[in-house]
């Protein structure tokens, strides 16, 4: 997965995002350590300190740990990345039905689509 | 240590009546990376050139690290200037040397090893490379420095793409991480990600000096975005691009 | 750091001399020969040319004297081009963000330049007495000479020593002198914009025009010094004053040259 930024936001906040995504897709498993900074950031292509701040973010949320020796470490609670899973998964179908709604869509019609597009499958 | 990096105080530079700066006031702190941003003939080179002793200011106080520029200022200044300055008849190796010997925190062994990894043979004479072989060398020898203050002068500015990643991906990996990279260019796009701060140069004045964060956030754009909107006109005036 | 930088000065100066000194050695051994050549004798023992001998000889002189030529051109153009491509040039941008002081940069330099003429001249001497026609009893009869001085040294070869020590003295100071008038001429050239070149030349004539004036305005007084040296017959004196008077001169327009110089540097430097 490439590292992607888009125009109109801070790009510690994207980083912090597509970091989450990466822990969520297991990635990085839980329990496993993470980069240090400055190669984080070099992977990334940008500033260390704007990395660091997006770490900073993922400890508030709780998917990563920060330990005095090892540098950080992704969370061991289970139960905190469940959590974080199911809301990604909300909202990503928030979305979906945004876009239907817009487009003039009721919530029953996505739904038949919804059951169409898995009998495909 | 004082804390502030870089102290300008009200910096003027005049060639014969013509102004370069007008009035340039800045404060750098340590640690950053900051890109000096502005259209050609903006002043980007002329505040460079002040920071690191080429150029005496017309008017105006400049301190590094507390201090006036001389020796002292320039022994922890890491310069990439535009262009090349080594004597043909020198080896790379020759020019490891030389910083080791003018530099205390030139760290040659570093220097081999970012050789290895940018594909330059430093036993190779200078007069045989080519020019893109040459500007790594240069990069090398001003990254192998674990200097206070790095100027790179448009370091991205006529190489292609992908040779931009690598340079950036090179200052990143190799830069001293207590000293401050002030970074000179009109290639926005390219270096917005890397930037702590965004310094912006508009006819010989800073017309913006703020954290990349705050601008994305406060405008809802891009730095690149803004500087776009900031410096159109003089587009359409066909004027310096 | 000051002798840091003579020791990258003097690596470049031997770069480039490290074929014209031995070449003009070695051209100065094969001139020796041929000319020795060039003369034969006959069986009644009477001293003759042979044409063949002679355009050797012609040709190998020629050839000598080009390269002592090209050995002094160089060492004027190297000088002129160490200093302007090295510190007005584009290699400027890395010698003076060293952390060195303007002055250091002007003195290794210069001190540079000083050594490689002199040792150019050196060359040149020592080639042609090696041209000369000699024996191995000619360079015994010289050592012996030499050991004869030593042996019986006396008041009057202190004196004669310390002469000769002058004379050197003088020679250094006034190339010295000479080399900063180009680079203060250079420098001042670099004061604008445009044509630094060509203003630097014209530079250097309006300082030698100056010069000259100068001297003609001091001339009566300097006349007054050097012909005591022969008018007097009181011992070595006037000849020393004279000496020291000259290297005095000197020694005072080369620092104005100097202090000139390193202020351009130290306020006035604009690299294009």
């Amino acid at each position: 997965m490439d590292w992607t930024f888009t125009e109109d936001r801070p790009i510690w906040q994207q980083l912090a995002e597509q970091l989450t995504l990466r822990i969520l897709k297991g990635e990085y498993p839980s329990g496993s350590r993470l980069p240090p900074v400055r190669e984080l950031a070099a992977l990334a292509g940008v500033n260390p300190n704007t990395m660091q701040r997006a770490l900073a973010q993922l400890e508030q949320d709780g998917l990563a740990v920060a330990n005095r020796t090892s540098g950080r470490t992704v969370t061991e609670d289970g139960e905190v990345i469940r959590r974080a899973r199911r809301e990604r998964a909300k909202s990503a179908v928030a979305g979906c039905l945004r876009i239907l709604e817009e487009l003039g869509y009721t919530k029953a019609d996505a739904l038949v689509y919804v059951k169409e597009e898995l009998s495909h499958e | 240590m004082n804390e502030l990096l870089v102290t300008c105080t009200g910096v003027v530079k005049r060639y014969g009546n013509k102004p370069a700066l007008s009035g340039v006031n800045l404060e750098l702190g340590r640690g950053r990376i900051v890109g000096l941003l502005g259209p050609n003939g903006s002043g980007k080179t002329t505040l460079i050139k002040i920071l690191c002793g080429l150029l005496q200011p017309t008017e105006g106080a400049v301190l590094i690290d507390g201090q006036t520029v001389g020796p002292y200022t320039k022994s922890v200044i890491s310069y990439l200037p535009d262009r090349m300055y080594f004597a043909d008849w020198m080896k790379a190796t020759d020019l490891f040397d030389l910083f080791a010997d003018f530099y205390k925190d030139f760290d040659k062994a570093r220097a081999m090893s970012m050789c290895a990894s940018l594909g330059v043979t430093p036993s190779d004479k200078l007069k045989t490379m080519s020019k893109g072989t040459k500007e790594k060398v240069q990069l090398v020898l001003v990254m192998a420095r674990k200097a206070q203050l790095y100027l790179l002068d448009e370091p991205i500015a006529g190489v292609d793409p992908a040779a931009r990643d690598f340079i950036l991906g090179t200052i990143l990996t190799n830069y001293n991480e207590a000293g401050t990279v002030l970074i000179s260019t009109h290639l926005i796009s390219d270096v917005e990600r890397v930037l702590d701060e965004a310094i912006f140069l508009k006819d010989g004045q800073i017309t913006l000096h703020d954290t990349v964060d705050n601008i994305r956030e406060r405008e809802g754009k891009s730095v690149d975005g803004l500087f776009r909107e900031i410096f159109r006109a003089r587009n359409y005036e066909g004027g310096a691009f | 750091m000051f002798g840091k930088l003579l020791k990258y000065d003097f690596r470049s100066m031997f770069k480039q001399f490290a074929f014209i000194w031995p070449a003009a050695l070695v051209l100065a051994l094969v001139n020796h020969f041929t000319m020795s050549a060039m003369t034969t004798v006959n069986g009644d023992g009477i001293l003759g040319t042979s044409t063949a001998g002679t355009t050797t000889a012609g040709i190998a002189m020629l050839v000598y004297v080009a390269i002592l030529l090209a050995m002094f051109i160089t060492a004027v153009v190297f000088t002129i081009q160490r200093f302007y491509k090295g510190v007005l040039g584009d290699e400027g941008y890395l010698m003076h963000t060293l952390p060195v002081r303007p002055w250091q940069l002007i003195g290794s330099k210069l001190l540079c330049a000083v050594v490689t003429t002199f040792l150019s001249v050196v060359v040149a001497v020592l080639s042609i007495l090696v041209i000369m026609p000699w024996s191995w009893r000619d360079i015994n009869a010289v050592f012996r000479a030499f050991g004869y001085l030593f042996s019986h040294w006396n008041m009057e070869t202190t004196q004669a020593m310390w002469g000769l020590l002058e004379l050197l003295l003088l020679m250094l100071v006034s190339f010295a002198t000479g080399f900063l008038q180009l680079y203060v001429s250079m420098s001042i050239g670099h004061l604008f914009s445009k044509n630094r070149v060509a203003l630097s030349v014209v530079a250097f004539i309006v300082i030698n025009a100056l010069m000259v004036a100068l001297m003609n305005a001091v001339l009566p007084w300097m006349e007054h010094v050097i012909v005591s040296v022969f008018a007097e017959t009181s011992g070595m004196w006037p000849y020393h004053r004279a000496v020291w008077t000259i290297i005095g001169v000197d020694f005072i327009i080369a620092a104005v040259y100097f202090a000139g110089t390193e202020y351009i540097l130290r306020r006035k430097l604009n690299l294009e």
